[in-house]
């Protein structure tokens, strides 16, 4: 795959990869801040930037069954969350489409 | 043929024949034709003018048929100035005084130029006269001029114009070598038949691949002289390849980071290279070595341009900072607030344009260093390239566009579709004798050429595996350009002149040894062993 320029957002505050400072969404875009990853808080965002997505696999989650996709940073290629692809019960159904950045591997950029 | 144009046909041959000096034919053929290519009195007011019988070229006014009122005033008002002014240079000033009271003032037109021309009285003589009018006198070219200045206003049925044939020739083969479609060639286009470059002139076949890179080949750029050709690539290192060897000359490894582009200096000594490791390198082409490294950027740099002089360069990086830099490292200038995702800059040095990450084209003035214009634009841009006179820019947008842009008249001129890409940075280029092809990389592995003025796709040459990220065209000469790809790869596509020339030979060759062999063993009936055709 080719030469790519990252994005870069704007905003009063941006978060970006841990390792590598790309930036990835802004505090606009957090749905929830009510979430667990595997590394302990993780936030539930719209959209997010400068990523690349791994296969689908399906997991069992506390909330149900989900298919979801690893995300990495687009630079570095360290594991920074999942998106949501599909939920299986109709109260999880919100999550379809959106990203979960674990707090862990996020750092603020100005 | 009609007989209208018939007639036109045979004045303007008169005219022509006129021209090039054969007065006796043209006057043969007025005569046999019964066309005349001025009528009499027309004949006689072109010598008026040019003998400066002001009176007689007055009188003969009805004949030329001027359209309006309008007309008549203002040719009446560029003889009688004519005459005033011859009047002045041969110091009759009290005549020119009368004509200037009496036929200048009256015509109530152009009081501006009536009071330039009152001012020319305080001439002291006839050379400072001719200074301040900007006139050269009556044995000069000032009565041919006024004679082109008055034709304006006559129907040209009455008067043809100048040279008027010619004129109509140079239209026609224009026309046909805008249309040609693969035109890239700078010879005399002849009168005898319809010019048409041949599409097997136009480098359409990989002569040389280039496979020493280890990682993708983001970019590639000739140098000045084009003798050399260098890449720049993922795997951290670019290249300097000879073109006249073919072979890798010296690979300038000492990034950190890939390496997405590079820029020749203008004396093709010295190459800057743009690394993600957020640092600009100095390289010598001669040695290969680093002269210096330039540590300012906080994000990657994407792009840098050198100066005419090539004692200053530019660098533009992904953050908010464009700085011109000294050779010795220092800066100079700071341009800041826009994420650039590339640049480049006039042959002059006196401008650069930029297009950046909001989807805009910015211009600045190098000289003011202040921006000259913004210029939006609908879609992510990936790539600037400028035409060679500086007049033009080429942008690829991520939406399978690209588009050519009028930098002085701000607006978009020509859209070219066909391409792909989405996601990576594909750059274009120009292409060609007059750069008159439009060449660009696409995600889709193939090159894409299309003629630049009808935007017509012509050419998409398939070889590369995997997208093509650069194209870049000899700047002197005009059958070579190189491509950059993920496959590792770079292609040279080279036309050789010379190869049109074996293969007429050969073929010759061949058909004179089977013209021996049919005539020698040939079917019964045709020439026997000596020659000698059987009879019945």
């Amino acid at each position: 795959m080719g030469l790519t320029y990252r994005t870069y957002l704007n905003g009063n505050r941006i978060f970006g990869c841990s390792k590598c400072r790309t930036h990835l969404s802004t505090t606009d875009s957090i749905i929830s801040k009510q979430f667990q990853g595997q590394h302990g808080r993780a936030y539930l965002f719209d959209t997010v930037v400068n990523v690349e997505e791994g296969p689908s696999e399906d997991r069992h989650m506390t909330t149900g069954l989900h298919t979801v996709k690893d995300i990495f940073c687009s630079r570095c290629r360290s594991v920074l969350g999942w998106k949501y692809e599909r939920a299986y019960e109709q109260n999880q159904r919100y999550k379809e489409g959106k990203y979960i950045l674990e707090k862990q591997l996020l750092t603020d950029v100005n | 043929m009609q007989r209208t144009r018939r007639q036109e046909l045979v004045r303007l041959m008169v005219q022509a024949m006129q021209d090039m000096g054969f007065s006796q034919s043209a006057a043969t053929l007025e005569k046999e034709s019964g066309f005349p290519l001025e009528s009499a009195a027309v004949a006689k007011f072109r010598d008026g003018v040019l003998k400066g019988d002001w009176t007689l070229v007055e009188s003969l006014f009805p004949t030329l048929e001027l359209d309006h009122n309008k007309d008549v005033v203002v040719v009446r008002f560029l003889i009688r100035q004519q005459k005033y002014l011859e009047l002045l240079e041969s110091r009759q000033i009290k005549k020119a005084l009368v004509v200037l009271r009496n036929e200048l003032a009256p015509l109530e037109f152009n009081s501006e130029r009536l009071h330039s021309l009152s001012s020319f009285m305080m001439c002291s003589n006839a050379e400072d006269l001719k200074r301040r009018a900007e006139w050269d006198g009556a044995k000069g070219t000032s009565r041919q001029k006024l004679l082109v200045e008055i034709q304006k206003y006559i129907s040209p049925s009455i008067m043809v114009p100048e040279h008027r044939l010619e004129t109509l020739l140079e239209q026609a083969t224009t026309l046909q070598r805008i249309s040609c479609l693969y035109h890239n060639t700078n010879e005399y286009i002849s009168l005898y038949s319809n010019h048409e470059c041949d599409r097997s002139q136009f480098p359409s076949v990989t002569t040389h691949i280039f496979r020493q890179h280890t990682d993708e080949v983001w970019y590639v750029a000739f140098s000045n002289n084009g003798r050399f050709l260098a890449s720049a690539s993922r795997d951290k290192t670019a290249i300097i390849w000879s073109l006249e060897t073919w072979n890798l000359v010296h690979v300038l490894r000492d990034h950190m980071d890939c390496v997405s582009f590079l820029s020749w200096s203008p004396d093709d000594s010295k190459i800057l290279t743009c690394g993600q490791d957020n640092v600009l390198k100095l390289w010598s082409v001669e040695s290969g070595e680093c002269l210096s490294t330039m540590k300012k950027h906080d994000e990657p740099v994407t792009a840098c341009a050198w100066l005419p002089d090539g004692k200053w360069f530019i660098s533009g990086s992904q953050d908010k900072n464009t700085y011109l830099w000294n050779l010795d490292g220092t800066t100079i200038h700071k341009w800041p607030g826009a994420r650039i995702a590339d640049l480049a800059i006039n042959k002059e040095g006196t401008r650069m344009v930029a297009i950046c990450h909001d989807n805009k084209l910015h211009i600045y003035d190098l000289i003011t260093k202040k921006e000259e214009a913004t210029m939006d634009e609908s879609a992510k841009l990936t790539s600037i390239c400028l035409s060679s006179d500086c007049k033009y820019a080429l942008v690829n947008l991520s939406t399978k566009e690209i588009h050519l842009w009028d930098i002085d008249e701000r607006r978009i001129v020509r859209k070219y579709l066909g391409q792909k890409q989405g996601k990576f940075v594909i750059r274009s280029c120009f292409g060609g004798i007059d750069q008159g092809f439009i060449v660009s990389g696409s995600e889709d592995s193939k090159i894409y050429v299309w003629h630049r003025e009808h935007a017509d796709l012509i050419e998409t040459l398939s070889g590369h595996k995997g997208a093509v990220n650069s194209v870049n065209w000899s700047p002197v000469n005009p059958y070579m350009f190189a491509s950059a790809g993920d496959d590792h790869t770079i292609r040279m596509y080279v036309f050789y002149l010379i190869l049109i020339f074996t293969s007429f030979f050969i073929s010759y060759q061949i058909n004179i040894i089977l013209y021996m062999i049919i005539n020698r063993w040939g079917p019964p009936g045709s020439a026997d062993h000596n020659g000698k055709m059987k009879t019945p």
